[in-house]
């Protein structure tokens, strides 16, 4: 039977504890009052010390000897003292030691393994050392050294990186530089504007998002916003870094540096992603359900879904109703994925690649869908690889490549952010001389036919016809979304 | 086309919030359709619905002469079997229902596609757990009319819906072993490493064969043998419990957070 007077302090400790867990505000009360509360534990310690004695003995002060008032007054002061030291130093901690430092974050971090791992080592040390002939002075040190290297190395070799650490501090941290490698504080402030003039907040936010796998890095720092009502495009190579972006914002991957917001929450909670819908590239349904079924059983996970006919009639896949999901081909996969992923009513749709495989007439019910949910309202983010969908859809595109945000803008921002033209003629002039001008990203010349990509064609043109009066066939040509993406990819590469 | 279908959620800026209905109708609906595709795959639901009532027939039924009535462990021989098949039953829907979905849907990225979307996080392991229980409630029920109808066994309907119940809520234990598979092979090998699990334990859980002396002593190393002996103990079928049920009970529930747990950290969110 554990004993009433432990159990009961224990138990308002943690009751007391239990309540306050979530009143962040009195840690500010705690900051400002740090002096007066370690005061009252050190007025409070004295009393006590007083009563008892620095080195207390214990038989006798529980025998007659003392007065009856003792025991009481000493329990009541033992107690306080215990919870205003607890106030005060939490208080002092807070005043001293709360500024962003990467010593203190890590030992900050740390210090849940070396609260649980410290026994074992100190009571092995304690052994070993037991006879040991030393001053304890000397000793003390001795075993506190030998236990804080143990454990700090431990903690970075074995616990930092591994699912150990993810219990203790809630996320692995990424092995590299080593030492005190520490990500970076998000940046508390979202500092985007709205292209639409709204003032309303984002739907979903990357703010300087950094996302590594070992040593790739799939995103580095990476701000991207998705406005209310808008279809951002967001194009790229393989390996871009697209589908991470689009990951982190589904809350399957958590940002090694940097903030990811949907709603302006965290998407890690099953509660915040309740308002998007999603289609995702590579992904099979399952095999045996209908078409009919695969929407009811979507349509379950949201709070207030449309009615199965109507996603059927939205989408216009009445024929495929009542197919079994393994008998349809790519392109009608895709529309029952389409149909599913707009079930529940999204605010924000996520769609990647979603006219992979479909036919033409299919494509162009897809769009038109879509436009008509973007005029309902609903904000769409779409990667594609078909670049003339992003012109035809997107109100915004971004361009990533190799992990990073190249361009962004209305399609014609981007196109024109690169405002090169490719110019062709047939010409004697030599490439080499043409390279130097300026306004010339590059010249190759094949056979007589020179091509060449200039940002400021006009004078290019100019210069090009004052050279050479012989000049022939010259043709100019706007560069397409294509070209565009193209170029802007290779620059980052 | 009714177009304003979309508007009247898009206007109101109140948070969504799945009420507790609408969850349970979550919960439901999966487990529904896991059973469904379940019992749409001929290569799932033939043989573990049909095998342990077909095997129970042969060796349970038709083998039963009068002179195995007689054999060292007796009459009581005939509710020996009953019991033990009906654990095949409950073993192959837990460990097979367990690692065939899961794998497969880790392969196809249906799982991933899930977690992206708002499934209430339990809902897909649940149902599927739900779906197993279900299917051995169906075998088991079949064994059950086998029984009744050839008049071999001599328990009461009472026994017999006990130990129907139990291994139903046995099922867990395999399930989560299964699930533990699962969640490691790949979809094409689980149906495999579930086979390397559930013959050695079937048949070296002393089920419903004579064991080899040193053989028995290690039964009690296999769930399926303690399933079998909640079952019977709890059903007070005292010359073939060999074991404190509620012990029994103790090491499967310790079977099912071990594997459970397992599968739970591999199938973590990566993050």
């Amino acid at each position: 039977m554990p004993q009433m007077p432990a159990m009961i302090a224990y138990g308002t400790a943690f009751t007391v504890g239990w309540l306050l867990h979530r009143q962040a505000h009195l840690l500010t009360e705690w900051k400002k009052r740090w002096q007066l509360n370690l005061a009252v534990a050190v007025a409070l310690t004295a009393v006590c010390l007083q009563l008892v004695g620095l080195a207390p003995v214990i038989e006798p002060y529980f025998g007659a000897a003392v007065p009856v008032w003792h025991k009481p007054v000493y329990t009541a002061a033992y107690t306080m003292a215990i919870w205003f030291w607890t106030f005060g130093l939490i208080g002092a901690a807070l005043r001293f030691f709360s500024k962003a430092s990467d010593l203190q974050r890590y030992l900050a971090d740390s210090s849940y393994w070396l609260y649980l791992a410290h026994l074992p080592v100190v009571f092995l040390l304690q052994v070993l050392l037991m006879n040991v002939n030393l001053h304890w002075s000397l000793k003390f040190p001795l075993i506190l050294l030998v236990t804080m290297t143990v454990l700090l190395l431990s903690y970075h070799y074995m616990v930092r990186s591994t699912f150990i650490g993810k219990a203790l501090n809630g996320r692995k941290f990424p092995r590299r530089r080593a030492g005190m490698a520490m990500p970076a504080m998000p940046d508390p402030a979202p500092t985007t504007t709205p292209p639409n003039g709204g003032g309303k907040k984002p739907v979903a936010a990357l703010q300087n998002v950094t996302h590594r796998y070992g040593s790739t890095t799939a995103l580095n720092a990476v701000s991207l916003t998705v406005e209310p009502g808008e279809l951002l495009a967001v194009l790229g190579p393989n390996g871009a870094g697209k589908s991470t972006a689009i990951s982190l914002w589904l809350g399957m991957l958590e940002p090694d540096e940097g903030n990811v917001e949907l709603m302006g929450k965290s998407p890690l909670e099953v509660e915040n992603r309740l308002e998007i819908g999603v289609m995702m590239q590579e992904v099979s349904l399952a095999p045996e359900l209908r078409a009919r079924e695969q929407i009811e059983l979507t349509a379950s996970y949201y709070p207030n879904p449309l009615a199965v006919n109507e996603v059927i009639s939205l989408t216009q896949i009445k024929a495929l109703a009542n197919k079994r999901y393994s008998t349809m081909s790519t392109g009608q996969k895709r529309q029952v994925q389409f149909a599913t992923a707009i079930c529940g009513r999204p605010k924000l749709l996520f769609l990647d690649e979603p006219t992979v495989g479909l036919d033409i007439k299919s494509r162009e019910m897809m769009w038109q869908t879509i436009r008509r949910l973007l005029g309902q309202g609903c904000s769409i983010v779409l990667t594609t690889h078909y670049l003339e969908e992003a012109e035809a859809l997107a109100d915004r595109v971004a361009v990533l490549a190799k992990g990073q945000l190249i361009a962004l803008g209305s399609v014609d921002e981007v196109r024109s952010i690169v405002t090169r033209r490719q110019i062709k003629c047939n010409s004697s002039i030599e490439v080499d001389q043409i390279k130097q001008w300026s306004g010339v990203i590059s010249a190759t010349r094949e056979e007589n036919v020179i091509r060449i990509s200039a940002t400021e064609a006009e004078t290019v043109v100019r210069r090009l016809l004052d050279t050479d009066q012989q000049l022939s066939n010259l043709e100019i040509k706007v560069a397409s979304l294509a070209d565009a993406f193209t170029s802007l990819t290779e620059e980052a590469a | 086309m009714n177009t304003s279908v979309y508007v009247d959620s898009l206007n109101g800026s109140a948070p969504a919030h799945m009420s507790f209905t609408r969850l349970l109708h979550a919960y439901y609906t999966e487990t529904k359709f896991e059973t469904l595709m379940a019992l749409r795959t001929p290569a799932f639901a033939i043989p573990f619905l049909l095998l342990p009532p077909l095997i129970y027939l042969m060796f349970g039924v038709i083998m039963m002469t009068p002179e195995s009535l007689e054999g060292d462990l007796g009459p009581g021989i005939v509710n020996c079997l009953f019991s033990g098949f009906s654990v095949m039953a409950c073993m192959m829907a837990g460990i097979f229902g367990g690692c065939i979905g899961v794998s497969m849907e880790r392969e196809n990225g249906l799982l991933k596609l899930k977690r992206a979307l708002p499934m209430p996080p339990a809902a897909n392991l649940v149902a599927k757990m739900a779906m197993s229980m279900i299917v051995t409630v169906l075998a088991i029920g079949l064994i059950v009319l086998v029984a009744l109808l050839a008049d071999t066994i001599t328990l009461s309907i009472a026994q017999v819906m006990t130990i129907w119940a139990t291994l139903a809520i046995c099922t867990i234990p395999m399930f989560s072993i299964g699930y533990c598979i699962g969640a490691f092979a790949s979809a094409s090998a689980s149906p495999a490493w579930g086979n390397l699990v559930f013959l050695p334990m079937m048949w070296l859980s002393g089920l419903f064969i004579p064991l080899p002396a040193f053989l028995e002593s290690w039964t009690v190393i296999w769930p399926a043998f303690h399933a079998n002996q909640v079952a019977l103990g709890l059903a007070g079928i005292e010359e073939f419990s060999f074991f404190p049920p509620l012990m029994s009970a103790g090491i499967l529930l310790g079977v099912t957070l071990l594997f459970g747990g397992i599968a739970a950290h591999r199938l973590a969110r990566k993050g």
